[in-house]
């Protein structure tokens, strides 16, 4: 059921628009910040009217404008996309709250540039979410690196300028050169580019071609953070705390991770997946190694950030992993992981900044027994840590449940073995925080005396989120009907 | 033709190259000349003796005039470039006090 | 009226540069404007043109100069303008940049070329007349004549920049001399063999009667080799790069964007009117080097590019890359292939444009373009800087430019050819070109300015003039507009203008 709608369409530009609102009010601070609750709070509600319609199964299709013969920069609602829309653009309010607790007393220059590439890149993460179709997909992807890049580099002094440079070299490397070669390999053989249920290649096209293209598009959409081109994320971590916690936990790695699972079940097809062995082998070598390769990483990182960094990579790798499953219940808990992950992470690198602005600490041994001095920051922390290794009563838990389900549906027990060990690392990498934060004597008592909460504006947001995740965990079927009406779509069509 | 284009692009000197460029324009309008000769044929100018009229053209009497039309323009074009070339020529000798490539490239990148 | 448009498009700017010439003798200020209405007579006549083209049912205007015309058994005698598809878009392209061109460069020639603006202005129209000419005309020698006419007011323009552009413009003088020298030779096999100049004749008479003939292959050869020296293709682009560099910077903003791609189109309508896309095919040595020729040109531009430090001499390198595009995709002789090849000469007509209007807006204002100091220029000048990342971002491809749109048809045609070597040059060159924006990016705009880090929120604003910015950002915004667009153009424009070639 399709049906024309231009809302989809809107609920992209609106934030782009408030861009050019924002940039206007260099000098009204206020004015400025009320304009981008009020493009996120339209934005929202113009996504509560599209999910009636979705849950009952419709998709809403835009098509603005023909680009190529037969592509046109289309949109296209499903389930799976709105969710992460929604995902987005809800963490947007609270990470937004908390930049202005962040910034504004540091009378940082910059805010202006800072909110109005933040609207833009919000804009172009909900318009992959969206896309109806490669090419649309690849030009919002492309929008989102290089309108993420004066955050990165924000600071602008020279380690920023080393991250970003590492930042822009990895990503735009791989999507010109991997992503579209391939994008352009399939035009040129199927003469669309549409995100179909059952994929766009005929039976005959060889499995070796299909292959090369798997791991061109995996490797090409780099922000998936996929081995070895994943060092631009550990990297891009110079960024201040609320870029890292929106854009390196939610909208750029997961639309890495998004704009896989839109090929693989709209390009290549979930049959076609399922039936082709050497195509999901290869799809869960490499996640698999990056998965237990990033964990164990994590596990020897000292500095906080860089330890979520590659917490995140091993993350992302869960996502794929659940692709590369090619079952409907492995999908379904990839599809379900972005939005629980997307809370868990966002709450740790919230509190990771909020850390370093209250203690001045950086570095995972510096934090012994900060706890009973920022309680409220250990607690969300603890909360979202929680969420990332997958205990009830969080989000977590329930999309690492499919994602072990997936593992068995598709007989696939050493996954499932992968998937265990690594929620061990998990735990081992994040439970100590807490532990030591609260329970272990201060290495030097002196240091923290004075140290105490951050601002409120910046204790509020990280309380939602981590109020979050543990909504998540509840609110987890209606979650799951959105992922229905996009497995029915993609997965069940045949 | 040949002897032109070698001396345009081997030699350093830039007056020969100038003169390279003259003698390679002047084989090529020989070349189309070639193509409109005819044996025993005159000019294509309508004359007494010529033994025909406007309408009526003695065609083998008259070599073709189009390739000679063509031409009287590549020669106009040719001496225009011939000139520019050494205009050219003589505001880089200003410069440099040389005609030689090799000596003008030491110069400016000094 | 009507009937004579395709005329006035030639003779506007012609009858401009005349009259500037003569009346600067007793009003030097009357030039600029004689030829300003010249240009947008000429633009008005061709955007009538192409509407025209639109309306008609065989997309194609005949013009007979002097009255000529079929004469039966003969063929078509006398000089014949001949528009369709592809020149009317090329020629609304060149009137419009070269319109653009004329209203930015009147500051910039006024500082750079006090006292000498008339001759200048009378140059410029006269070249603009030469470039019209090429792209118009239907007669392979009248071509010729205009090329020339082209080329020697280029030079003289070149040499308007003093010191070392007078070897600059020399060398460019014995390329393109040679270049035309062989085109006209080759003009000649084809005459001896033909009989006729004419375009229209002779695409009746060689793809069908004579295919295998030596005599009409060796003019082939030799006239797409003359227009490779005239483009500056690999391994003749030697005189491009300092020629463009030392250049006034109006004369490099009028002649980059403009004399090599309509030597392209030159190229192509050589290849694909002329000779028919069978006879390319037929000829599988010349097709298999002039790829590999291609591929070598994009590589060389774009390292000797990344070795410059001087943005300008950036940017001509770049242009020797494009033309490895072009030529490359008009080789690939299959659909995809050439239409990206006729899509990347409008694109990378409004790309080199923009590019070198934007350089022209910089040496304005702080008279040199070395990358090192370019430091703090989006404080300086936010709205150029801004402009040229958006230039950049399209000579990348980044989407929704042109610039993506035309890699996409090129590397679609050379995956259908299987040329992968080719695929991999635009992919490099790509990669290279952002690294390049890198670079820009970091010192343009991460350098800050010692001012703003003292906490000094008024950085001092020294944008250019608005009679430069105002060109700059329309040929800026066409470069998005065109991405836009792309599937008008190709479906209602570039895909007319082509034969038929049947998918493999």
């Amino acid at each position: 059921m399709e049906e024309a709608q231009a809302t989809p369409f809107w609920i992209v530009i609106i934030s782009s628009m408030a861009a050019v609102l924002i940039s206007l009010c260099r000098r009204a601070p206020n004015i400025r910040e009320a304009i981008i609750f009020l493009a996120a709070i339209i934005k929202l509600a113009l996504l509560l009217m599209l999910v009636p319609g979705v849950l009952d199964g419709k998709l809403y299709t835009f098509t603005l404008i023909n680009l190529l013969p037969n592509v046109g920069l289309s949109f296209k609602v499903d389930g799976a996309g709105l969710l992460f829309a929604f995902v987005s653009v809800t963490l947007w309010i609270p990470v937004t709250i908390y930049s202005i607790g962040l910034l504004r007393p540091k009378n940082d220059l910059s805010q202006t540039r800072f909110y109005s590439c933040f609207s833009i890149a919000i804009s172009s993460a909900v318009g992959v979410a969206f896309s109806a179709n490669l090419l649309t997909m690849f030009i919002f992807y492309e929008i989102l690196s290089l309108s993420t890049y004066p955050l990165v580099t924000h600071n602008q002094d020279d380690e920023a300028i080393k991250g970003g440079r590492k930042y822009l070299i990895y990503l735009l490397t791989t999507s010109v050169g991997l992503a579209l070669p391939a994008m352009i390999i399939v035009y040129q053989q199927t003469g669309s580019l549409d995100f179909m249920g059952g994929g766009v290649f005929k039976d005959q096209t060889s499995n070796t071609l299909l292959t090369v293209l798997a791991v061109m598009f995996l490797y090409g959409f780099a922000k998936a953070g996929l081995m070895p081109f994943h060092a631009w994320l550990p990297g891009a971590m110079v960024a201040p705390a609320p870029v890292s916690s929106l854009l390196h936990a939610v909208a750029v790695v997961k639309v890495g991770v998004f704009s896989i699972i839109r090929i693989m079940t709209g390009i290549f097809g979930v049959d076609k997946l399922a039936n082709t062995p050497s195509l999901t082998m290869i799809i869960c070598i490499i996640a698999g190694i990056t998965l237990i390769t990033a964990s164990l990483i994590a596990l020897s990182q000292d500095n906080l950030k860089a330890r979520l960094a590659y917490s995140t990579i091993g993350q992302l790798s869960y996502i794929i992993l659940g692709v590369g499953l090619a079952s409907e219940s492995g999908i379904a808990g990839a599809a379900l992981h972005i939005p629980m992950h997307a809370v868990g992470k966002i709450t740790l690198f919230l509190c990771a900044g909020a850390i370093y602005e209250a203690c001045g600490a950086k570095y995972i041994s510096q934090m012994n027994g900060i706890g009973r001095k920022i309680p409220l920051t250990m607690i969300a922390f603890f909360l979202g840590s929680l969420c990332v290794i997958g205990l009830p009563p969080t989000g977590g838990f329930i999309s690492k449940w499919y994602l072990l389900n997936g593992t068995l549906d598709s007989n696939q027990q050493w996954a499932f073995v992968i998937f265990l060990i690594s929620s061990l690392l998990n735990a081992a990498y994040f439970l100590p925080i807490t532990y030591k934060a609260f329970f272990a004597a201060p290495s030097d008592e002196s240091k923290y005396n004075k140290a105490s909460e951050p601002s409120m504006l910046m204790v509020i947001p990280m309380l939602l989120t981590a109020t979050g995740c543990l909504l998540v965990f509840f609110f987890s079927n209606t979650m799951y009907q959105f992922v229905e009406q996009f497995l029915n779509v993609y997965a069940k069509s045949n | 033709m040949m002897t032109g284009l070698w001396s345009m692009l081997a030699q350093g000197n830039l007056i020969k190259k100038c003169i390279g460029m003259a003698i390679f324009q002047t084989g090529i309008i020989l070349f189309f000349i070639s193509i409109g000769a005819k044996n025993d044929a005159l000019i294509p100018i309508l004359t007494e003796g010529a033994n025909h009229t406007f309408d009526n053209p003695n065609i083998d009497k008259v070599t073709n005039p189009l390739t000679q039309i063509l031409m009287l323009t590549a020669i106009v074009v040719g001496v225009a470039t011939l000139g520019v070339g050494l205009a050219l020529a003589q505001k880089v000798y200003q410069q440099h006090d040389s005609f030689d490539e090799d000596e003008i490239l030491n110069n400016q990148t000094k | 009226m009507i009937k004579h448009l395709p005329i006035f498009i030639v003779l506007a700017p012609l009858l401009g540069a005349v009259l500037a010439a003569l009346t600067s003798w007793y009003r030097p200020k009357l030039s600029f404007p004689i030829v300003l209405s010249g240009l947008f007579i000429s633009c008005l006549s061709s955007f009538c043109l192409i509407f025209n083209i639109l309306n008609s049912e065989s997309g194609v205007i005949h013009y007979q100069l002097g009255g000529w015309g079929d004469k039966g058994e003969y063929g078509i005698v006398g000089i014949q303008i001949t528009v369709d598809y592809l020149n009317g878009l090329i020629l609304t392209a060149v009137t419009i940049i070269s319109l653009l061109t004329a209203i930015f460069s009147s500051q910039s020639v006024n500082r750079e070329l006090a006292g000498q603006q008339r001759y200048f202005f009378a140059l410029f129209s006269l070249l603009v007349t030469g470039l019209l000419g090429i792209t118009i005309t239907g007669d392979i020698f009248n071509l010729y004549v205009f090329m020339e006419i082209a080329a020697l007011s280029s030079y003289a323009l070149i040499a308007y920049g003093k010191g070392r552009s007078y070897m600059a413009s020399f060398n460019y003088l014995i390329m393109g001399t040679m270049g035309a020298c062989l085109y006209l030779l080759g003009v000649g096999f084809v005459f001896v063999k033909t009989g006729t100049l004419n375009i229209e004749n002779l695409s009746l008479l060689i793809p069908q009667t004579l295919q295998t003939s030596q005599t009409v292959f060796v003019g082939f050869v030799l006239i797409i080799v003359g227009a490779w020296a005239k483009m500056a293709f690999f391994p003749m682009h030697g005189w491009l790069p300092n020629a463009y560099t030392y250049a006034p910077t109006a004369s490099g903003a009028l002649l980059a964007p403009l004399a090599t791609k309509v030597s392209v189109y030159a190229m192509i309508r050589i290849m694909i009117t002329v000779y028919s896309i069978d006879y390319v095919l037929k000829s599988p040595n010349i097709q298999t080097a002039a790829l590999l020729l291609s591929s070598i040109a994009i590589l060389v531009g774009s390292f000797f590019s990344l070795t410059q430090t001087n943005l300008r001499k950036i940017a001509c390198y770049f242009i020797v890359s494009e033309i490895g595009y072009m030529v490359g995709g008009a080789w690939l002789a299959n659909d995809p292939g050439l239409k990206g090849a006729v899509y990347h000469i409008i694109a990378d007509a409004a790309m080199t444009s923009a590019l070198f209007m934007v350089i022209g807006c910089i040496l304005f204002r702080t008279g040199q373009v070395e990358l090192k100091k370019l430091d703090g220029l989006f404080y300086k000048m936010p709205i150029t800087f801004i402009a040229l990342v958006i230039t950049m971002a399209a000579l990348i491809g980044v989407p929704p430019t042109c610039g993506f749109f035309s890699k996409f048809y090129l590397i679609q045609g050379a995956a259908q050819a299987g040329t992968w070597h080719f695929v991999g040059a635009l992919l490099i060159s790509s990669l290279i070109k952002a690294v390049i924006l890198f670079r820009i990016i970091e010192i343009g705009y991460n350098k800050v300015p010692n001012p703003a880090k003292e906490g000094n929120k008024t950085i001092p604003r020294d944008e250019a003039p608005i009679s430069m910015l105002i060109p700059t950002l329309i040929v800026t915004l066409s470069l998005i507009a065109l991405g836009i667009f792309t599937d008008t153009l190709i479906t209602d424009f570039i895909a007319k203008a082509l034969p038929e070639i049947p998918a493999p």
